[in-house]
């Protein structure tokens, strides 16, 4: 087991992991929440209230994968899900789905992931350390990213949206 | 009757139909199944009515494994045994459990789940819990429903622990056909020359009596390690012990490994399905607790063994220091006895007694974190090596103790793994929680976590054919005409659930067949 605050930090990445992925809870639950809406032009990072954790497992996954430890790789196996037009939500919830029937996991500190939110968390981890320490999404002051000449344009506008109503455990 | 073997002549003979021998969950319910009937009963207990430590000492005994807990803490050696501190968690075996499994070896029983099916739901009422174990739960809560192929979530626990002594104490001891003898240590069983039939019970008392017990049957009622023992000490005819010719008495043995915190489960919003995992208790103090069960189909294909998975809120792992003091008190009342460093613990117990309300509002509340840890169960497969058998120590009667040699074989390690796996990628693709998985880490083994249910089985194991088990499937000793056992020492298989409730329906299933001619 790990320190209590490190175990902290990876429930919070937890946490805005689930943000991202409400709708697929929802619908499992059949309860009642913040409906999904399709969002045209929005991108992954919009999803994630709270980046700085997500990218905990994010550096997680890479320090065991280093052949993924670039923002080219790490995009080119999110292929299809970083572009801007359509229903990125949906289309994460079936990759999600897709990799735990396949069992394309990964283990990070215990915690069974899809590979793909794991490759999520990495893009996190890679986008924070480009743009640290201007791209923090705040609700109350978004930044602009400084290096987002070098990421997919989708995801640099996403980046400085305001996040959607935050989902807590 | 209730006598006390103190008070019977040495070398006297008391003469029964049928002599039964141990009076927990087994022998009690045997007992009270000839209540008021024409055959003569003796039922022989080696405790009193009370806890007492010199006659508990009788069970000490030496363990290889260190995760096995001394025995004098497991069992309950006075009238009513073990079901005078049980939990009493029931449920019935699953089908699979009754049959042979290809990737499970020595597996399955004589007959099926749907032979014993009758035998359960008697069981049922005389436990007092409703006969009903899956769906959704009578006081209302729901299980989650997901499509998935290999995990079903919709079975639950009943638990009711119910004090067979308190309870049926009247209907035996009140009986005119039935004699029960308190503090009487059967040390063995005396056989005619030919091994091929008891005649007589070799009873002591710590006082020094000693007297007999004819009868034209016997059932060894004692418990899943005292059975064999008794078996193994009855060395007068047969040198390694009575019903034994093929060296399977005290093998097989098992216990139910569980795992406490295995894993922690995010959950990625609140459902009020989750509290049907939570152990919970009715109006009727009548308590649930369901559990995540991998089919027969993904048993098969991924070669796992029985087991199950349940959900406990984090607080109970990770507890408080007044609650710790708090079940100290409460487990050595239990057993009769006062706490050791009562007034510290009591201490603790009022100083964290914010802690305590925090956990108790939480039970009574029925409030749930969306953190939950697990608890693991699981059975083992059986394994010949896996065994008790006799030290050149002796007890206070001159009995030889015990080694208990507790064997988890690499299957568990292989289960444990892949159980918590399918539980993790299911709810990772319903999209209803992640899962961190403990203990399973390269280089770990979940066995060094493991603690004992106190469930002790196999040791005298049920098979058709007398090279390969102890009993037959009507639970007489291959080669003995009127011997029996009864207990958790019959399963040949060993399930995943608690063993009180098959221990009780087999113990219904033999009186019905000792009724129909063996007395």
């Amino acid at each position: 087991m790990t320190g209590p605050s490190f175990a902290r930090r990876w429930f919070l990445g937890l946490t805005a992991l689930f943000a991202l992925l409400g709708s697929a809870g929802t619908r499992a639950f059949g309860t009642t929440g913040t409906t999904p809406q399709p969002a045209p032009g929005s991108a992954l990072l919009h999803m994630l209230p709270d980046r700085s954790h997500a990218a905990v497992i994010g550096r997680a996954y890479l320090a065991s994968h280093p052949e993924e430890a670039g923002l080219d790789a790490v995009l080119r196996h999110l292929e299809g899900l970083t572009d801007a037009s359509g229903d990125v939500r949906g289309a994460i919830a079936a990759r999600l789905r897709r990799d735990f029937e396949e069992r394309d996991t990964v283990r990070l500190d215990g915690w069974v992931l899809a590979r793909t939110e794991a490759r999520l968390c990495a893009l996190c981890a890679l986008l924070n350390d480009r743009e640290r320490p201007v791209a923090r999404l705040s609700r109350d002051a978004p930044a602009q990213p400084r290096y987002a000449g070098a990421v997919p344009t989708a995801i640099s506008a996403a980046a400085t949206r305001r996040p959607s109503a935050r989902r807590t455990l | 009757m209730l006598l006390y073997a103190d008070d019977i002549e040495t070398a006297s003979v008391l003469e029964c139909d049928l002599c039964i021998v141990g009076s927990g969950a087994a022998g009690l319910t045997l007992a009270r199944e000839f209540s008021g009937q024409q055959k003569r009963i003796v039922l022989l207990e080696a405790g009193g009515l009370e806890f007492d430590p010199d006659t508990q000492a009788l069970y000490e005994c030496e363990a290889v494994n260190p995760r096995t807990p001394p025995l004098t803490e497991m069992r309950l050696r006075f009238f009513g045994g073990t079901t005078n501190h049980w939990t009493g968690t029931s449920r019935p075996l699953d089908a699979l459990d009754f049959q042979p499994r290809r990737h499970v070896a020595d597996s399955g029983w004589p007959f099926t789940l749907d032979h014993l099916a009758p035998y359960y739901r008697r069981a049922a009422a005389l436990m007092q819990v409703e006969p009903s174990f899956s769906g959704n739960a009578p006081d209302g809560n729901r299980p989650l429903t997901f499509d998935s192929p290999w995990l079903e979530t919709d079975h639950y626990f009943r638990i009711n622990p119910l004090r067979f002594a308190e309870t049926y104490q009247d209907d035996i001891v009140k009986a005119p056909n039935i004699r029960v003898v308190l503090k009487a240590n059967v040390l063995s069983l005396t056989a005619d020359p030919t091994a091929s039939r008891v005649e007589t019970a070799t009873v002591a008392t710590l006082s020094g009596r000693r007297f007999a017990v004819r009868g034209n049957a016997f059932v060894l009622a004692t418990g899943g390690i005292e059975n064999a023992r008794i078996l193994l000490g009855s060395d007068d005819v047969e040198p390694h012990g009575l019903g034994n010719r093929h060296d399977n008495v005290g093998r097989y043995y098992q216990d139910h490994p569980n795992v406490v915190d295995s894993s922690q489960v995010a959950f990625t919003t609140y459902s009020s399905s989750i509290l049907y995992y939570l152990h919970r208790v009715d109006d009727q103090e009548v308590g649930r607790h369901g559990y995540f069960w991998p089919n027969p189909a993904a048993q098969q294909l991924w070669e796992m063994l029985n087991c199950g998975i349940w959900l406990m809120p984090i607080e109970e792992v990770k507890t408080t220091p007044g609650l710790v003091s708090l079940r100290h008190i409460g487990r050595k009342l239990g057993d009769g006895r006062m706490p050791d460093e009562f007034t510290k613990h009591l201490l603790r117990a009022v100083g964290d007694i914010d802690g305590i309300f925090a956990t108790a509002y939480r039970k009574v509340a029925g409030i749930g974190p969306q953190l939950y840890t697990t608890w693991f169960w699981s059975e083992c497969v059986p394994d010949r090596d896996s065994r008790v058998s006799l030290t050149d120590e002796r007890d206070a009667l001159g009995q030889r103790r015990l080694r208990v040699d507790w064997r988890i074989p690499d299957q568990y390690v292989h289960t444990y793994q892949r159980m918590h796996e399918l539980m993790a990628h299911e709810l990772g693709r319903a999209g209803l929680a992640r899962m961190r998985i403990n203990h399973a880490g390269p280089g770990e083994d979940p066995r060094a976590y493991i603690a004992s249910s106190a469930h002790h089985m196999g040791t005298t194991r049920m098979h058709a054919d007398p090279r390969l088990g102890v009993v037959d499937a009507d639970c007489q000793v291959h080669g003995v005409e009127n011997l029996f056992v009864s207990g958790s020492s019959v399963f040949p298989t060993y399930g995943h659930t608690a063993a009180t409730y098959t221990i009780v329906a087999l113990a219904l299933r033999l009186a019905d067949h000792l009724k129909q001619g063996f007395t």
